[in-house]
């Protein structure tokens, strides 16, 4: 179930709130919250449904025990056990495969793949159940005692499939304790028309002329860059404005949920971007992989080691396929380089020209990232820069550069602070009636959008 | 004030999500569109299989968006937000033009044309030897705005493949006596009541010219509202054609037959224009009856006694009726519904005859439609 389909927002959004207004108590909230997320899920994956039933009763489990036995060795074959389930899910559904592909490539073998559909999500929850099983080792969290809480943990749809990745210490204390404010509830609605905004209005437009150019037989490097422009506005809104939208319905539900972006395409490093960019994701690598391996308190050469490592598991996280390991890698020598040398030039190097640094590179990493396998990353790169002799205009290109001009123009202005530091300049009385009618007026044209509109997919739901 | 705000918008939230919501409830389901000339879809059925294979997520969102209230309204909202707000050139490949409304193509096929005139080529070899063939090219709208900026097929290009490529039948170019205003506002088709030089060229073309039916012979009747294939798809406040089919002596006293699925010929009672068939989903189905893979008309007041068989799409279906008076049976045949490889099955071309292949743009360059 999308949050920008018919089904989840004018059939599931509203039993599910009016149930929960009507639910008595924290308790009977949570389980409302529970039986929803379930019905959610089983929406969109009726088998794998299991799978999260399974995962949140196994480190409900491991994390009693641990508790129990802190400070034994018991604890530590615990949290290896949880984190040997967790990863072991998450190999097995988002990896064999691709695994088995490269072994056939690189052997000349012929394995047949399993052929195991991926779990919608799967990369998002496990990662939250490890955090939480690591945290009640570390002694950061307790063990929650209550299946049903922690249930409601794992499955809690509105970050379930696409984050951002709320651990259980950001949620712990409002899982026993929380109150439905009028305040919560507007913002919550608020951040939520507006996430369905940038998903619907903007992102899904992007999205409409990547597709144009994939279809197109009239390749030109105009179109290349038109195309590389118009994916990493779609990838920005279409993932931030699912945060928003995750972020918006936790308020209305009473939940404070970590933020994921802060307009990342405003960096002037490659080091800022992603402190911008999937922030949550960034975190977790930071606590649980990077600084656990010695972080930058070692060695240079252990903590290149660490800054590699890290980076290659986020771009595995990301997809299992070369160019996602290559975009990871990517980065992680753009981060090395920027710490080693780059970094202190692009601080006294003009805004403008760090600007564009940050920009061309994340610009070409999307171009990467979408691309279909290595093969794809070299025509799609190679196109950008006239490889294979494409001319440098083509009649589709200039067409579509002005059919899409004023989204691309409201998209990059919109990735900006800007029109959030505009809207706070305003008086609170003009904003009392705009609010109002510009959170009615998003969901009304989205829903527009959304039901005229073939092309509504989710980017990061196959992560 | 920020409670006010607050209330406000918790409110507005609840209006929209919750009254949509009951709307959707108590608005009785609709069978059709009739501005996007498609069925809509239905309550799906419950049933394990479907739940567990995924069947019933998917159709319940298309039951959602296919029978959401006020569903005509929010169609307009989206293609007005994406045209004036947005400045998109078109929306879904539609573009407007005053109340005139195109649609971009944005690709020229050429390999399906090349195929066109290679089928064309095959016809002609296995059934045609002893015939007088020709051939027209019926443009599109957008042939009449190539100078607009939008995608369009080659036109060019496509004449060119075509001249080169057809052997054995002669080629009459009737795109001089077309124009845009010849075609519908709303829609794809040419109009009726407009063809008569488009006729005459043909006529002449074929060596029939001093038989046509003239102008002044024929009556014009119209129906309306009449929904263009574009105008559902464009969603915006277009205000809808009228279809005008003209009757003439010829027309009234022809004798229409249809095959039938099992491959026989059956007479119909409405003759060359299917009124019945203008409530359906495409009002253009008047002519002709719209999709039919062979139609036969007899003409025993015709002032020849000579044949015609046409090798046509839905354009064909129109301007056909206008030659009922020049020629005694004319045979309608549309590859797209009937494989080439078995006409000798269903026709039995009579030599010296004269044979027109007349297929649209559009058709020539998805020719792989035809079989």
């Amino acid at each position: 179930m999308l949050f920008s389909g018919a089904t989840f927002l004018y059939a599931f959004l509203p039993i599910v709130l009016l149930l929960y207004a009507l639910a008595p108590g924290v308790k009977c909230k949570n389980y409302v919250l529970l039986i929803a997320s379930l019905v959610f899920y089983f929406f969109g994956e009726p088998i794998y449904v299991l799978l999260l039933i399974f995962s949140s009763i196994s480190d409900w489990l491991h994390s009693i025990y641990i508790e129990k036995h802190r400070g034994e060795k018991k604890a530590k074959i615990a949290l290896i056990s949880s984190i040997v389930i967790n990863l072991g899910m998450l190999g097995f559904f988002k990896y064999t495969d691709f695994l088995i592909g490269t072994v056939n490539a690189i052997l000349g073998t012929s394995i047949p793949k399993t052929g195991v559909p991926l779990p919608i999500g799967i990369s998002f929850f496990t990662f939250q159940t490890m955090s939480y099983t690591i945290d009640v080792y570390r002694g950061r969290a307790h063990a929650q005692r209550d299946l049903g809480t922690m249930a409601t943990f794992v499955c809690l749809f509105p970050q379930l499939i696409a984050g951002p990745i709320v651990r259980y210490v950001d949620v712990a204390a409002e899982l026993e304790d929380r109150k439905l404010t009028l305040e919560n509830m507007a913002l919550g609605i608020r951040r939520f028309a507006f996430g369905l905004g940038k998903k619907v209005l903007i992102a899904n437009v992007m999205g409409e002329l990547t597709q144009i150019f994939r279809d197109s037989t009239d390749k030109s490097v105009l179109f290349y860059w038109l195309y590389a422009l118009a994916y990493a506005l779609q990838i920005y809104f279409d993932f931030s404005g699912y945060s928003d939208m995750a972020i918006g319905l936790g308020a209305m539900f009473g939940f404070k949920f970590p933020e994921n972006f802060n307009y990342p395409y405003i960096s002037k490093s490659i080091t800022e971007f992603w402190r911008r960019w999937h922030m949550t994701l960034g975190g977790w690598f930071r606590d649980y992989v990077y600084i656990p391996l010695g972080g930058n308190r070692t060695t240079k050469l252990k903590w290149l080691r660490n800054i590699a490592v890290v980076w290659i598991l986020t771009g595995a996280w990301h997809g299992a396929e070369w160019n996602f390991v290559l975009w990871g890698v990517m980065f992680g020598v753009l981060l090395i380089i920027e710490k080693l040398w780059l970094g202190k030039v692009l601080e006294k190097m003009p805004a403008f020209f760090s600007h564009l640094y940050v920009l061309f590179l994340v610009v070409l990493s999307f171009v990467v990232f979408n691309a279909a396998g290595l093969k794809g990353v070299i025509a799609d790169i190679g196109g950008l820069f006239g490889a294979g002799g494409i001319p440098l205009v083509s009649s589709e290109a200039v067409y579509y550069l002005r059919s899409y001009a004023v989204a691309i123009i409201v998209a990059i202005i919109g990735a900006t602070p800007i029109p959030k530091m505009l809207y706070n300049k305003l008086a609170e009385w003009p904003k009392a009636a705009l609010e109002p009618i510009a959170t009615a007026a998003l969901i009304i044209v989205s829903t527009a959008f959304i039901i005229n509109g073939s092309f509504n997919p989710f980017l990061y739901f196959r992560f | 004030m920020k409670k006010i705000k607050y209330i406000l918008t918790v409110a507005s939230f609840a209006l929209v999500i919750f009254g949509l919501a009951i709307a959707n409830l108590i608005v009785p389901d609709r069978a059709v569109s009739n501005t996007e000339r498609r069925e809509l879809a239905q309550a799906p059925e419950v049933s394990a299989k479907a739940v567990f294979n995924r069947e019933f997520s998917d159709k319940l969102e298309s039951y959602l968006l296919d029978q959401f209230p006020l569903r005509e309204s929010f169609r307009q909202i989206n293609a007005v937000t994406r045209f004036y707000a947005m400045g998109q050139l078109d929306s879904n490949g539609i573009w407007i033009d005053g109340d005139m409304v195109y649609k971009t193509e944005s690709v020229t096929n050429e390999s399906q044309i090349m195929y066109a005139s290679q089928l064309y080529n095959a016809v002609i070899d296995a059934c045609l030897k002893d015939c007088n063939v020709y051939w027209s090219i019926v443009p599109d709208k957008s042939f009449f705005a190539q100078d607009r900026g939008y995608p369009h097929i080659d036109y060019g290009r496509l004449i060119e493949i075509m001249t080169e490529n057809v052997r054995g039948a002669e080629y009459i170019d009737i795109t001089g006596t077309l124009d845009i205003s010849k075609y519908y506002r709303t829609d794809t088709h040419w109009l009726q009541p407009e063809l008569f030089d488009t006729v005459k060229a043909l006529g002449e073309g074929m060596g029939i010219g001093e038989y046509l039916t003239d102008k002044s012979e024929y009556t014009p009747h119209t129906l309306s509202p009449f929904y263009g294939v574009y105008l559902g798809q464009a969603a915006l406040p277009i205000k809808p054609d009228t279809l005008t089919y003209l009757t003439s002596r010829y027309t009234d006293s022809a004798v229409v037959s249809y095959m039938s699925n099992a491959g026989v010929m059956e007479e119909s009672d409405e003759g060359v224009y299917t009124l019945s068939k203008f409530e359906g989903m495409d009002g253009y189905d008047v002519f002709l009856g719209g999709t039919q893979p062979i139609i036969e008309i007899v003409n025993e007041d015709a002032k020849t006694d000579r044949e015609l068989y046409v090798f046509r799409d839905s354009f064909g279906s129109s301007i056909v009726p206008l030659f009922t008076g020049a020629y005694s049976r004319i045979t309608v045949i549309d590859l797209r519904y009937v494989t080439s490889q078995f006409l000798p099955n269903f026709v039995e071309f009579t030599p010296g005859s004269d044979v027109l292949f007349l297929n649209s743009t559009l058709v020539l360059n998805t020719a792989m439609i035809m079989r």
